[in-house]
């Protein structure tokens, strides 16, 4: 067994890089696959609570590092799924507590027991970034399709080549139809042109998202969610499986169709 | 020119070759060797200023982000890179793909001919093989080709002609030194900001077709790139 390292990236903030991690590495989990997940964002460390796991944190990244602890002990392994774990971030210190060096060589010491190592990276392109990027042998870019999540997504996939990481593959979250329809937002035919990579997945906006996220119950569990069957089939095809994409379309028809039969009795 | 050499062969093994200059790297860790040489350009501003350099890096594999970086470093200090010398296999196959020349002896050949040695057909240009993404400025005092979009959020400042085998969608400003007669080429156009020379191109400027800028009468005259 020999892990493939993903790292999970976007520039800007707030597009879902910690919902995508999380969805993701349970997805990959509930396929069978052994995952650890490894939040890199020290300082402000989120992955925990989308996963539900932030009141068993005993050890983080940065004492793995200080030597403080193995990482075995920071390793949490969810209840759920016996074949997940979490490495969590550090909330008191701050990115300069981890170097590059540093993050490959523990990535590397569990290599070899894992299926999959999915780091949740930090906004930004400074230090954190660069932590997160270093062990990576492969890259997820997520952004929603806004002007500017779509620049700094275009900036970061740049970052990735530069750092031979790539080519990074894309996903799309948070996409509408409605405002797609009304042109209110951009068309992913539009993103896709402009970033120039592969589609891995489009997660359709589903407030289902935030309910889980606040449960501590990734959406994938949720089989009514949308996102959620969108991110496990993000997971599939990181398995290598030919999965088409989602149909964002399906689910507006059947409103109006619904819409046209209340209407009629109405 | 030979005084001047002689007094920085100490720093740098330099040797001239017609007009172009060659410059033989140590065997040092490459950063630290580019950081050095870097500001050894610095000290001797007027000496490289429009050179065209010719780099030695022995059996360095040196990869293509890092030759970029050079290439980049050295067009920002109005040096022109042209050819790479290496024993490595992969440096050879990454000059080449950046257009660089790789064997010693065209360069020789063509100083003893007195031909003016160019790595594009006779004319001071830089070739980015690639698309040039959100956050990459690219300033030359040359012309610059890109096979590739410019996406928003690069930039291209060059004192000659730009041509884009793509859609230019960031800023791309031509003739910076002041030269009205530059072109602008792209197969494209919705950038967020063109010029040529001091003239400006209006806002919302989107053109789907194959399109090349010139100036007329102090006005951007846009017309049918053809062949």
């Amino acid at each position: 067994m020999t892990a493939r390292i993903i790292t999970i990236t976007s520039g800007k903030g707030g597009v879902g890089k910690t919902t995508a991690t999380a969805n993701i590495s349970v997805a990959l989990a509930e396929l069978g696959r052994k995952v650890t997940c490894i939040d890199s964002d020290i300082g402000l460390r989120n992955l925990d609570v989308v996963l539900g796991l932030e009141n068993r944190i005993v050890y983080d990244v940065v004492d793995v590092i200080e030597g403080h602890c193995k990482i075995n002990q920071a390793m949490i392994r969810d209840k759920r799924f016996e074949n997940l774990f979490l490495i969590p971030a550090a909330q008191t210190r701050d990115k300069n507590s981890v170097t590059p060096a540093e993050m490959i060589d523990l990535c590397e010491s569990i290599r070899p027991e894992m299926d999959f190592i999915l780091i949740d990276s930090p906004a930004g392109i400074e230090g954190g970034f660069k932590n997160a990027i270093a062990p990576a042998d492969e890259a997820i870019v997520i952004t929603n399709p806004d002007v500017s999540a779509v620049r700094d997504a275009d900036r970061i996939i740049g970052l990735i080549e530069a750092a031979e990481k790539g080519p990074a593959r894309l996903i799309l979250n948070r996409i509408n139809p409605e405002m797609i329809k009304r042109g209110d937002m951009m068309e992913a035919d539009d993103v896709l042109e402009l970033l120039a990579v592969k589609l891995l997945g489009i997660i359709p906006e589903d407030e289902n998202v935030l309910v889980s996220t606040n449960k501590g119950q990734p959406v994938v569990l949720n089989p009514k969610s949308r996102a959620g069957q969108a991110f496990k089939n993000v997971a599939l095809r990181l398995t290598g499986q030919d999965v088409p994409f989602v149909d964002l379309s399906q689910k507006d028809d059947f409103i109006k169709r619904i819409s046209k039969v209340f209407n009629k009795e109405g | 020119m030979v005084e001047q050499l002689k007094n920085i062969v100490h720093d740098f093994k330099i040797k001239g070759i017609g007009d172009v200059l060659l410059v033989r790297f140590g065997d040092g860790i490459w950063e630290e060797e580019l950081h050095r040489f870097l500001d050894f350009i610095e000290k001797k501003k007027d000496f490289f200023l429009e050179a065209k350099l010719a780099l030695d890096v022995g059996e360095r594999n040196v990869k293509a982000v890092q030759m970029a970086d050079l290439r980049d470093a050295l067009a920002e200090r109005g040096i022109l890179l042209i050819a790479i010398f290496s024993e490595s296999k992969q440096t050879k196959n990454t000059a080449k793909t950046y257009g660089l020349e790789i064997e010693p002896e065209r360069i020789r050949t063509s100083s003893q001919k007195k031909t003016q040695f160019m790595p594009n057909g006779g004319e001071n240009a830089i070739v980015y093989p690639h698309t040039l993404r959100s956050g990459v400025k690219v300033k030359y005092f040359g012309s610059v080709i890109v096979i590739g979009d410019v996406n928003p959020g690069a930039e291209i400042e060059a004192e000659g002609n730009v041509v884009v085998w793509g859609c230019v969608r960031g800023s791309v400003l031509a003739g910076t030194g002041g030269d009205e007669s530059v072109v602008i080429c792209a197969l494209e156009l919705k950038p967020l900001h063109l010029r040529i020379a001091n003239i400006e191109a209006k806002k919302s400027l989107h053109i789907k077709n194959p399109v090349k800028i010139n100036c007329q009468e102090a006005e951007l005259h846009f017309s049918d790139w053809k062949q």
